[in-house]
């Protein structure tokens, strides 16, 4: 009981936050603040509230803050938002448009809390095993909780030698994931039982999303029901739900936030959309390292498709080619700088002795194959692919549609070549990364698959009536 | 008449849902009946009678008794036992299958069974290791070399705890079965194997949720691969016949499903094996970790009673990035505190200050009067136990 609420109150701190953020930016920036439907409005303020959370926290760590302050700081912008919420319910703005709720939605509510409950039922008992849960993104919270949310974070040697700074081997990790645990601290010294509602929430959330987006470009009932279901039911996603407290699963997430926000952007270009959009962006980078890759793959399929023509393109990728076969050609870049090397050539890259990648053929493709289609992870997800990019190719779609495809192309495609052509090979190979990486194009995957079910279902209908008349 | 017929026909074709459901589940039952009870052809007519070794093989007494029509091991205090078969006969290659039926444990385990196999006259003998499918009907086709080799000896079972986080140490259980036979492809329905590979349990892997443990997934790709055919079949009936696009939809959910009850079978498997593997409900991932909170709490104990105690003092774990080092860091970190090195001597490289070491075994050997070791001296130990050892530095 205590947990349910731990959770619950967790939730509605992260919705408050974030709506209560959505509505003093939209009318300090003197924009509409574009009503939507209750659903839609709670699960944008739990996804934004993550954020406003993170970036909050994030500057308390700057001004080195004791704990108390920053829970005192914390508990200051809550209640703050939450007046500004019940000063724009009473001064009659409306927070979300009708309250009516159809039956649908009724029952789709009832399929994920259903489903949340079989997960909770497998998973309730087991202790907190995810490895990378409690080695990294909770040991982090652990340690800013009980040494204060300043300390710097440092890797052996250096730890060894210095009198400041906690050893942390994954000090070049960001913060967010273990930012958005740390609070829990407050609450409970074991987090598994309030990590498993969180993701538990966080993911029906994302599930409610989607279904809402597929009503809205008339997907009929039963496949909405069918999304939740596939939802539920692909072995690897429900994993990262049984143990909670990995980054990949809320990466893909938000990866997923921000097509959807793309598509609502298509529909009605308002800029308070745009807003929601970066911001889900910024989050990407605040995750995991790789969100700096998605997050510049995401920016690469916008400004490509939404800023240029045909012939425009054309010419982008000309020169992008050209640009690539005189790097490839001419050996690359190599500098000497006072911050250190500075190569991006085709053996390797050194950003500053910082970021070092170096180039190398591996074949995995036995790993990828046996990982997306043989192991016991995806179900038969896989094999929509091939539909799926024919429909990409074949079919007019609108720019945004266009960009998600872009976007998942070239993450898909960036995907194979960190495997094939760098030392992540070995994960490939050793089985432990594939699988994990691929989950955070997930949800956006399937998100695809569903839109191009929908498209083709509504264009038969029309035949299937002339049929029947 | 001939009139009628073609009108009959041609009403027929007015449902086109009706001609691609009865084709499509046509080929989907047909094919699904096919894998199902396709028996090899086997020319000889098989004589051969199954051989129960139930109770053939050697088990350290008092391990190994029989209660209710059920054989129960007693696992306490170890992770792996092997038990060698005997009086066997030397012509084992005829008998193809090993089964194990009724088989029941309260802990995840792997079995193997091993051999030494002579696979012609003047070779070298071959070491033949395969593993079973841990399944209540645990059916396991043999693979080559076994079923043309002229001469097995040295069979033996062996039951091994699944031990990914420690989960070792804490293997107390039994495991128990009804009854273990060698048999041939003759004695054995092949829709009652393919049953029991397709809803076997594969566990969760703790340490990568990103893999499932289960090596043997041969039989999901043949479920995968005949999922897909089905569906581009469907596909295919779909662009001739052309009905609505939601019947091409049903097919699919329709093979979702039947993957599905695979998986469905298997999170089942996996809860009930979850409610009693951690019926304590308690935080500690097995009792090392256990151990390890209260080494955790008697080490914060002794420093925080130490004179000149500061929260700034490191407390250094040697002997690398292990499990146990891992989760006793994770329970010290309220300290300021890491795991460093691979061995002791690296103690020697740096200067400390009211620092602190913790010595697990086996480096914990160190803190004895009697050690050639010289990076501890006796007046630096400031607690010690069979468990680990605390030292000043």
């Amino acid at each position: 009981m205590k947990t349910i609420l731990f959770t619950i109150g967790y939730i509605v701190y992260f919705m408050g936050l974030g709506i209560g953020t959505k509505l003093m930016v939209l009318r300090f920036m003197g924009l509409e603040t574009g009503q939507r439907r209750l659903s839609n409005l709670l699960s944008h303020g739990l996804f934004t509230g993550l954020l406003t959370h993170v970036l909050l926290l994030n500057s308390l760590q700057l001004l080195n803050t004791s704990n108390v302050l920053m829970l005192s700081v914390v508990t200051l912008a809550f209640l703050l938002c939450s007046s500004f919420i019940i000063y724009a319910f009473i001064s009659g703005d409306g927070l979300h448009n009708s309250t009516h709720i159809s039956h649908h939605q009724v029952i789709t509510i009832s399929a994920i809390v259903i489903a949340s409950l079989v997960i909770t039922w497998n998973s309730y008992y087991v202790p907190n095993l995810a490895w990378d849960s409690w080695t990294v993104w909770i040991a982090r919270a652990k340690q800013w909780y009980h040494h204060g949310l300043g300390v710097t974070f440092v890797q052996p040697l250096t730890w060894l030698d210095s009198s400041d700074g906690l050893l942390n081997l994954s000090s070049h990790y960001p913060d967010g994931l273990s930012l958005i645990f740390y609070p829990m601290l407050f609450l409970s010294d074991y987090l598994k039982p309030v990590l498993l509602g969180f993701y538990l929430i966080i993911y029906g959330f994302l599930v409610l999303l989607m279904c809402n987006r597929l009503e809205k470009i008339a997907a009929p009932f039963y496949l909405r029901m069918l999304l939740v279901v596939v939802m539920y039911t692909t072995p690897l996603m429900v994993n990262h739900l049984l143990l909670p407290g990995y980054a990949d699963l809320i990466m893909a997430i938000f990866i997923l936030l921000i097509m959807l926000g793309l598509l609502d952007y298509n529909d009605q270009a308002k800029p308070s959309l745009r807003l929601l959009i970066i911001a889900y962006a910024v989050m990407l980078p605040l995750i995991k390292i790789e969100g700096w890759v998605w997050l510049i793959i995401f920016l690469f399929s916008h400004s490509f498709i939404m800023w240029f023509n045909m012939k425009q393109r054309l010419a982008v990728l000309s020169a992008l080619l050209v640009i690539f076969l005189t790097w490839f050609l001419l050996g690359g870049l190599s500098l000497n700088t006072p911050f250190g090397p500075l190569v991006i050539s085709p053996a390797e890259i050194n950003l500053f002795n910082k970021a070092y990648l170096s180039f190398g053929f591996t074949n995995v493709t036995e790993a990828v194959i046996n990982g997306l289609f043989w192991q016991f992870n995806w179900s038969i997800l896989w094999f929509g692919l091939p539909f799926l990019v024919f429909y990409m190719v074949v079919l007019k779609h609108n720019k945004a549609q266009q960009v998600s495809h872009l976007f998942f192309s070239l993450a898909f495609l960036v995907i194979l070549a960190l495997f094939y052509l760098t030392p992540a090979a070995k994960y490939a190979l050793d089985y432990t990364a594939v699988n994990r990486i691929f989950l955070q194009l997930m949800p956006c995957y399937i998100f695809l698959i569903f839109s191009m079910l929908t498209t083709l279902v509504n264009r038969t209908e029309p035949s299937k009536r002339l049929q029947t008349v | 008449m001939a009139f009628t017929q073609y009108r009959e026909i041609f009403l027929l074709l007015q449902h086109r849902p009706f001609f691609y459901w009865i084709i499509t589940i046509g080929v989907f039952v047909l094919t699904a009946v096919c894998w199902f009870l396709f028996i090899p052809a086997d020319n000889q007519d098989s004589t051969l009678e199954s051989l129960n070794i139930t109770t053939s093989f050697e088990v350290p007494t008092g391990r190994y008794y029989q209660t209710d029509g059920r054989y129960h091991l007693d696992m306490s205090g170890t992770t792996q036992m092997k038990l060698p078969f005997k009086n066997l006969p030397e012509s084992l290659s005829s008998y193809d299958f090993f089964v194990l039926s009724g088989l029941d444990s309260k802990q995840s385990i792997n079995l193997f069974i091993t051999a030494e196999l002579l696979v012609s006259e003047h070779s070298a003998p071959v070491t033949f290791k395969q593993k079973l499918i841990t399944h209540r009907q645990s059916i396991n086709k043999l693979n080559e070399p076994w079923p043309s080799a002229v001469k097995i000896s040295a069979l033996a079972l062996i039951v091994e705890s699944e031990i990914s986080l420690g989960f070792g140490a804490d293997f107390n259980n039994e495991v128990s079965w009804q009854s273990i036979q060698l048999t041939d492809s003759n004695q054995i329905n092949q829709s009652t194997q393919l049953f029991s590979e397709l809803f076997a349990f594969v566990p969760l892997s703790y340490s990568s949720i990103n893999i499932h443990n289960g090596e043997n997934l041969f039989i999901y790709k043949s479920l995968l691969s005949w999922l897909a055919v089905w569906i581009l079949i469907c596909t295919g009936a779909f662009l001739i016949i052309k009905p609505a696009m939601n019947h091409l939809v049903m097919s699919i959910a329709l093979a979702w499903f039947s993957a599905g009850l695979v998986y469905g079978s298997n999170f089942v498997q996996q809860a009930s094996f979850n409610q009693q593997r951690f019926a304590g409900h308690d935080p500690y991932l097995n009792r090392i970790d256990q151990g390890l909170k209260d080494i955790a709490n008697r080490i914060d104990k002794a420093i925080k009673s130490q004179s000149h105690y500061s929260s700034s003092n490191k407390i250094l774990i040697i002997g690398g990035e292990n499990f146990n080092n891992k989760r006793l860091k994770f329970h010290l970190l309220h300290h300021n505190v890491g795991i460093i090195g691979r061995d002791i001597s690296q103690l020697k490289d740096h200067e400390y200050t009211n620092d602190y070491a913790v010595l697990l075994p086996p480096f914990n050997e160190a803190c004895e009067p009697d050690s050639q070791n010289t990076a501890v001296t006796a007046s630096s130990v400031v607690l010690k136990s069979s468990q680990f050892c605390l030292i000043a530095l």
